[in-house]
Parts: structure tokens; C-alpha cells; sequence
């Protein structure tokens, strides 16, 4: 039961250190740093989007004699090839085109083919890696590479913020999401000095350090950039996080979409998570990596389901051994559930107030309708009581079959949300009418839809399922908001 | 001192550069980099004062509450009446 009450405690503490970043950042250790940079940009079937993606590099607020862009196509068979051509007889000396006569293995081996070519190259000092699909704002790759200015510094990533335009209520959610998960977080992981992970839309290295990693992107797992950031923060370098480089992205617009990107990013979590079991809670091997406050943070989201199952399985348990404790337990997990969930959403909307004003109502109902009716009921206990008739010292067969039935479906709601979310996720996947997936999400939640897809991400590992890279399918409808 | 105004001229040697392409960017961007630092240093203070304001905010609420519709919970009841 009080393993369950983990994550909470992980999101409080680093909603705390948020705050702290206002003392301790690394602003202070900034500077006008221009250093020759070569964008990788990894192509597959971007025809419609390159173009785009090319023109808005080219545009940056960046010296253009020190600004470069590799397009790595990846075997394309749509007409990428043609449009880079294009553009690199429009900016001969800033765009070029590198061509892979063998694709389909994943955005890793695509990024190392560029790598290759680039580190062969001496006029590069850093190296940016990017998506095809985003688009960066004028000032945001001058606002990363200051941060190379400090030569502790091996890598710095940007805030990328959801840009579909002109969006749905899924991409709102994960808008809203964007805002706790990197706006929010990565502050704190600046704090606490270590790093998560450099969104792989958005990672800027200096020379120094991909030579030092070994030159390469990792190939083995399906979280390359996780991979690329621990190896940094192993090999002494920082990672920073800058949260006002602003980069636009387009996130996928249906849960079965959704379903597909967030399970390759959840296996890579429990990939890595396996290949670097000697850093957990071991600050000799692991550095700041290893410190407890980041294992904490960590395991919090790796392991949230299995927490979150055993919260339910205690609690049901208590439900026939000792129905008071049980009760009383139960309220006071939802009050730390309620102080939580006011202090997060809050300070989230505050944090990027942009985001707030389209995710707002996501942002409320993000953990869905029934926890967000059982937060609200804990402020008043007493009314929970006066529902089930409950008295001090009761046991559960004194409770009437009403009560037995809504105590019970309470205490394993923390377990049924995964499956009503799951249930979600089929009806999108069997083309079930729009709004009965998105009823189920908001009756579950979209934390929940989350949740579940970790633990699925554990049957596929366990199962040894392919490593596949399934392209998110976007629509190039991506805007920047000023 | 006609003379020495004469003499004082003379010896001034006005020397000027021309600074580079490369230069002159380097110089604005050290310019817009220097504000770019303050304003978001100044943001990130803001953040912290929010927070502090915030959690402040939070807790008389949930005092207010408790003043009207008092918690059975024990850690809850005892902070309440430590106050």
C-alpha cells in the first residue's frame, strides 16, 4: 500500500525542486558561444516535410557560414531525395544530402551514418540532432549552444512543445503532459544534476563529447537518446536542459498512434533500465545517475504500474482483514492524492502558460473523471463516511452491498483505469466510433493510458518481442505559436 | 599656447579598424546573449516566487477547509489542533 503512494512522492519532490532552478541554473555559466554547428536531420519518406523543416533551419537567428544541414535519408522512396537536391542547389554550402542505399533499421543506424560523415569532417564543433517534422524557433539553437560554452557541458536539449495544428483532444493531452514531463521535470533533473533523457527531437553535443561516447549512437535498444544521454553523464559531461529553447513538434493525434510511439519509448525505459543496472542507487558507478533522489524519479515512472496494482492488491487485501485500517488508509492516500494533484496541475499551467491556455481542461482531467470524483470527495471524508455508513472499528461484512461493491471498485480503480485505458486503445486500433475511445479515456484517464502502456511495454520485453521502429505518422500540419 | 594647441593636434594619431563580418556578428551576438541571460534568469526566479506563493496559497486553503469541514483524519486532526 505505501509503495503506491511512491510516485506521488517522486512527482512532489521534483515539483519542489522546480523552484530551486530559479537559484540553481546554468545560465550563469553562459555565453555568446557560435560555434560551427552540422544539423542531422534523419529522412525517411519526409517529402512534404523537409522542405519545410530545411527553410526553417536556414532561418534561425544563427550565423549562416557556421550553420550546415545533413538531410540522412533512409531509403526513401517518395520524393525526399529530389527536395534535398533541390535545396542544395538553392544553399550549396549549407545543405547537403547523404543518401542510405539500405534503410528500415531505425533512426539510430540513420543518425550514425551521418555522425560518420560529419566527425570525418573538422570544421564541426557540434552536432544537433533533430526530426524531420519540427520546427525549431529563431533563437532556439543559439539559446542551446550557449550552454557549450561551459566545456563541462557535453549535450543540452530544448522544450519540445506540441504544435499540431490545429490539434485534438489527444494531442492537448499530450500538450499538457509536455509541460510536466520536460517543462517541469527536466528543470528539476537540472537541479538535481542529472539528466533523464535529451528529447531526441531536440539534442545538441559538442564534438568533444560524441567522440568521447565512442562516436556513435547506441543501436541496440529502441532508446537511443536515453542511451546517448546516461553515456554522456557517465563519461563526467553534463547534460542541460534548456527550457527556453522552444522547439515545435507534432505529436500523434489518435491513442493508437499514441499507443505505438509511447510503447517504443517505454520498452527503451526498461532497456535502459536493465543495461545500466549497475548505476541504480550507486553513486561510484552511477555519478549523479545514481543518486537516490534520481532512482526515486526513475523507478517512479518505470515501475508506476506495478506500484499502482500493489496499492490496489494492498488495499483489497486490507478490505478482509482489517476493513477500518483499510478505510482509513484509503483517505489518506487520496488526500496526499488531492494535495498532489492541485499542486502539479497548477504549477504546471503556471510553468508554461502558452500550453495553458489550449490544455487546460487536459489538464484537469488528466487523471480521468473517476479519480478526479474521488480527489474531490476526499476533501470531505466526511461525506465518504456518511455514504458507507461508516463507524470506527466496523468490519467489512457490516457494510451494505452497495458500499461493498463501491468500496471494493474504489480500491481496485488504481488497476481497472490501466484496463479501461487499454479498452480505450483496442476501440481506436478496431475503429470503433471516435467518441467511445475518448469516453473511455476520460473516464480512466490519460496518465492511466499511459501506465498501461509501460506494463504492456513489460510483456513485450519479457515476450522478446522484434525491436521495431514504427514511423509516427504525421501530417506535416505543425505551427509555431508565438 | 596657439602653438602648443598646434602641437597637441599633430600628435594625435586617430587609429580605426574595420572589424570583420565575423566580428561585428560576434559583437551582437554577445549583446543579444547578455539580455537572453537576464530575462531568463529573471523567468526563472519568477518561477520560484510562484511556487513559494502558490504552496502559501494551498496551505491557507486547506486550513480554511479544515476550519468548516474538519478531517477524521488523525495526522490531520493533530496538525490542527497543534495550530
Amino acid at each position: 500500500m505505501l509503495l503506491g503512494t511512491i510516485p506521488l512522492w517522486a512527482s512532489l519532490y521534483q515539483f519542489f525542486l522546480i523552484g530551486l532552478h530559479g537559484i540553481k541554473n546554468h545560465y550563469g555559466s553562459t555565453g555568446a558561444y557560435l560555434p560551427n554547428v552540422a544539423i542531422i536531420v534523419p529522412a525517411w519518406n519526409e517529402g512534404d516535410v523537409i522542405g519545410n523543416t530545411i527553410e526553417h533551419l536556414l532561418s534561425m537567428d544563427y550565423p549562416k557560414h557556421a550553420l550546415r544541414v545533413y538531410v540522412v535519408d533512409d531509403a526513401s522512396t517518395d520524393h525526399t531525395p529530389e527536395v534535398v537536391k533541390a535545396k542544395h542547389d538553392q544553399y550549396p554550402d549549407n545543405v547537403f544530402h547523404l543518401r542510405r542505399e539500405k534503410g528500415g533499421q531505425g533512426k539510430a543506424h540513420t543518425l550514425n551514418h551521418g555522425i560518420q560523415v560529419i566527425l570525418s569532417e573538422a570544421w564541426t564543433e557540434a552536432i544537433l540532432i533533430i526530426d524531420a517534422d519540427v520546427l525549431f524557433e529563431k533563437d532556439t539553437l543559439r539559446l542551446m549552444t550557449r550552454h557549450l560554452t561551459d566545456k563541462t557541458v557535453g549535450s543540452v536539449t530544448a522544450y519540445i512543445k506540441e504544435g499540431s495544428a490545429p490539434g485534438n483532444f489527444i494531442s492537448k493531452f499530450i500538450a499538457f503532459e509536455y509541460i510536466t514531463a520536460q517543462a517541469a521535470s527536466r528543470r528539476a533533473q537540472n537541479v538535481m544534476g542529472s539528466l533523464a533523457c535529451l528529447a531526441g527531437g531536440a539534442q545538441l553535443h559538442s564534438r568533444e563529447n560524441l567522440l568521447a561516447i565512442g562516436g556513435r549512437i547506441d543501436t541496440s535498444s529502441l532508446a537511443e537518446d536515453t542511451f546517448t544521454t546516461f553515456k554522456t553523464q557517465l563519461n563526467g559531461r553534463k547534460a542541460i536542459f534548456d527550457g527556453n529553447a522552444v522547439v515545435w513538434a507534432e505529436e500523434p493525434g489518435s491513442i493508437e498512434s499514441l499507443w505505438k510511439q509511447r510503447l517504443r519509448w517505454a520498452r527503451g525505459n526498461v532497456q535502459v533500465t536493465k543495461a545500466f543496472k549497475n548505476i541504480w542507487l550507486n553513486k561510484k558507478n552511477g555519478k549523479n545517475l545514481g543518486s537516490i533522489g534520481f532512482s526515486l524519479i526513475w523507478f517512479a515512472i518505470v515501475l508506476m504500474p506495478v506500484f499502482m496494482i500493489l496499492s490496489s492488491v494492498g488495499l483489497i487485501w486490507l478490505y478482509f482483514s482489517d476493513f477500518a485500517l483499510s478505510w482509513t488508509l484509503f483517505k489518506q492516500f487520496w488526500i496526499l492524492n488531492v494535495f498532489a494533484y492541485l499542486f502539479i496541475t497548477i504549477y504546471s499551467l503556471i510553468i508554461d502558460k502558452q500550453t495553458a491556455k489550449k490544455a487546460w481542461l487536459q489538464g484537469i482531467l488528466f487523471p480521468g473523471i473517476i479519480s478526479l470524483t474521488t480527489i474531490v470527495l476526499s476533501c470531505f471524508p466526511g461525506t465518504m463516511d456518511h455514504f458507507i455508513h461508516f463507524v470506527n472499528g466496523m468490519q467489512q461484512e457490516q457494510l451494505g452491498l452497495t458500499a461493498k461493491i463501491l468500496v471494493l471498485f474504489m480500491y481496485a480503480w488504481l488497476a481497472i483505469c490501466m484496463l479501461i485505458a487499454y479498452l480505450a486503445y483496442l476501440s481506436d486500433k478496431y475503429k470503433k466510433p471516435y467518441w467511445l475511445s475518448l469516453t473511455l479515456i476520460l473516464i480512466s484517464g490519460f496518465g492511466p493510458l499511459l501506465c498501461a502502456i509501460t506494463l504492456y511495454s513489460y510483456i513485450m520485453e519479457y515476450k522478446k518481442a522484434e525491436l521495431k521502429w514504427d514511423k509516427t505518422v504525421k501530417s506535416g500540419k505543425v505551427v509555431i505559436s508565438k | 599656447m596657439g602653438q602648443n594647441s598646434k602641437v597637441r593636434e599633430s600628435s594625435y594619431i586617430k587609429i580605426t579598424t574595420q572589424l570583420s563580418e565575423k566580428e561585428k556578428l560576434q559583437m551582437h551576438y554577445e549583446a543579444v546573449s547578455g539580455n537572453e541571460v537576464k530575462v531568463n534568469k529573471k523567468q526563472e526566479r519568477y518561477l520560484f516566487i510562484y511556487q513559494v506563493i502558490f504552496v502559501m496559497v494551498l496551505i491557507t486553503l486547506a486550513f480554511v477547509k479544515e476550519k468548516f469541514f474538519p478531517s477524521d483524519i488523525g495526522w490531520v486532526q493533530w496538525i490542527m489542533q497543534k495550530l
